[in-house]
């Protein structure tokens, strides 16, 4: 019997969407303590771990295949194969203030966000001076307290930037859940990734 | 024996066997300058992450870059070659880069056949590839490709230089969703569209993928790149036809390829023909990493 394929999935609400568009009726395998199972037919295993880890474990080639967040591979590496987007886990990548347009001082803007990578590259493209505020969380929280001039985030249903009495001035770039591959496993396992898409893509078009 | 002794010993068997590989085939061990020209080098390595580099003045003032890429360290030694000579050296030495702040360094073994005739050169380059996956018993999938592939549609596109870029780097990351979204931005694409909306599939055994070309362009200058290579390429399911194989590296011109072995997570072996700028003319070679090597033995 061939090896199973390894897929990384991250664990909360876009990890349970990404194992039911693949096992469909199964119930999932995982809680607090069971973080890897087999499908019934024993031709894949699930490996539950953080969203930002997904991408370490499909880089170092642990797992065949990952679904994470096209922003977090945007953010964090360009190392692995984008195979296909699937149709959950939409949000937008927004500037959010506390006004409809940024206002700048002398020392360029002040940018607070969990994206740095992706905030600079933009800001870059468009030659506008920026300091970068990294944060880890609370970010709508940076403008109000004047820690920042606007904030660069991920916006689901603007619940939360309206909440903070903030508005989007601009929106970067659109993100939801991808299939993504490493390259030495994807080469390795072409075929059988390849069956896998192309059953998941009948099954789907049947839905 | 401890584990480090059996290390040692193993890194030992193993070069012993590549430099008898190398000797047999005519090529000379060289010694690759450490210290390249920052600007020679920015030259080659446009593409390369800057930020990673290790810089320094010497003391005449001129920026000296520590090798972060053999290649074009040995091309940098050789610059006063005779370019109708052609020649063979091979080097085991190390390359360097920063990393958080360290430095890190990896040893590479590499061949590099300057001036090499086509076809000949290539045919040289599979000999090398064999001869090593036997010696060291290494199990290999190779994908290949010619660099004019995508550079050809690129400019049979009229694609500037940023456009080229992102042509490559969305063929890199195999993401045809965005590939198809964004040459529907490009007017002058429009002849390319059935071809380019398969690019990431193109791959396979090579009769196959050419017949796939040929149902999505008519544009035969592009198969007229491939078929030159086909007689030398092994009929084995191992040797894979990727059209939309992108290097790292902007420098290489012809036949390119990289070498993946089971337990690895990135590509192991990878070189081709490329373009020695210094004399405009052109080398085939390839380098690997002598660490990973090491790393899945114990697997």
């Amino acid at each position: 019997m061939n090896k199973p394929l390894t897929i990384a999935l991250p664990k909360g609400r876009m990890g349970i969407q990404s194992f039911t568009w693949l096992e469909a009726d199964a119930a999932l395998p995982f809680d607090d303590r069971q973080l890897r199972a087999l499908n019934a037919a024993s031709t894949i295993e699930y490996l539950w771990v953080k969203p930002v880890d997904v991408l370490k474990y499909v880089e170092e080639g642990v797992a065949d295949l990952g679904i994470v967040g096209e922003d977090i591979v945007e953010e964090h590496t360009n190392d692995v194969y984008r195979l296909k987007r699937l149709p959950f886990g939409h949000c937008r990548m927004v500037i959010a203030g506390q006004t409809q347009s940024p206002c700048s001082t002398k020392d360029g803007l002040r940018v607070a966000t969990k994206y740095p990578v992706i905030s600079e590259r933009y800001f870059k493209s468009r030659h506008q001076k920026i300091t970068l505020i990294p944060l880890q969380g609370s970010v709508e929280l940076a403008p109000l307290v004047g820690l920042a001039d606007v904030i660069v985030d991920l916006v689901e249903t603007g619940a939360t930037l309206k909440a903070n009495q903030l508005v989007v001035q601009q929106e970067l770039m659109t993100s939801q859940a991808i299939l993504i591959a490493n390259k030495a496993k994807y080469r390795w396992s072409y075929d059988t990734i390849q069956t896998l898409l192309k059953e998941l893509e009948e099954r789907h078009a049947l839905v | 024996m401890n584990r480090w002794l059996e290390t040692q010993k193993r890194q030992s068997d193993r070069l012993m066997i590549l430099l008898a590989i190398a000797n047999k085939s005519g090529y000379t061990l060289v010694e690759p300058p450490h210290f390249i020209d920052y600007d020679r080098f920015r030259v080659h390595s446009a593409d390369l992450n800057p930020s990673a580099w290790i810089k320094l003045n010497n003391p005449e003032g001129k920026v000296l870059v520590l090798r972060p890429d053999l290649t074009t360290s040995v091309m940098e030694k050789l610059q006063d070659l005779d370019p109708s000579t052609p020649l063979k050296v091979c080097y085991y030495a190390s390359v360097f880069h920063q990393a958080n702040q360290r430095l890190e360094g990896s040893k590479e073994f590499g061949f590099e056949y300057f001036h090499a005739p086509n076809i000949e050169g290539e045919q040289e380059l599979l000999g090398l590839l064999h001869a090593i996956e036997t010696g060291l018993q290494l199990s290999l999938v190779v994908e290949w490709s010619h660099a004019g592939f995508v550079k050809g549609i690129a400019h049979a596109c009229g694609m500037n230089e940023a456009e080229s870029l992102r042509f490559k780097q969305l063929l890199a990351a195999k993401d045809q969703e965005r590939l198809n979204d964004w040459f529907e931005t490009l007017p002058n694409t429009k002849p390319y569209h059935p071809l380019l909306h398969s690019m990431t599939s193109l791959q396979g055994r090579p009769q196959h993928v050419i017949e796939r070309v040929r149902e999505l362009t008519d544009d035969a200058s592009l198969i007229d790149l491939l078929t030159p290579l086909l007689p030398l390429i092994p009929q084995t399911p191992e040797w894979v036809l990727d059209l939309a194989l992108i290097s790292e590296h902007d420098y290489y011109e012809g036949f390119m390829f990289k070498a993946y072995r089971p337990q690895d997570a990135a590509a192991f072996i990878k070189g081709g023909r490329y373009l020695v700028s210094y004399q405009a003319s052109s080398a085939v070679g390839f380098a690997f990493e002598m660490n990973q090597l090491e790393e899945g033995t114990y697997e």
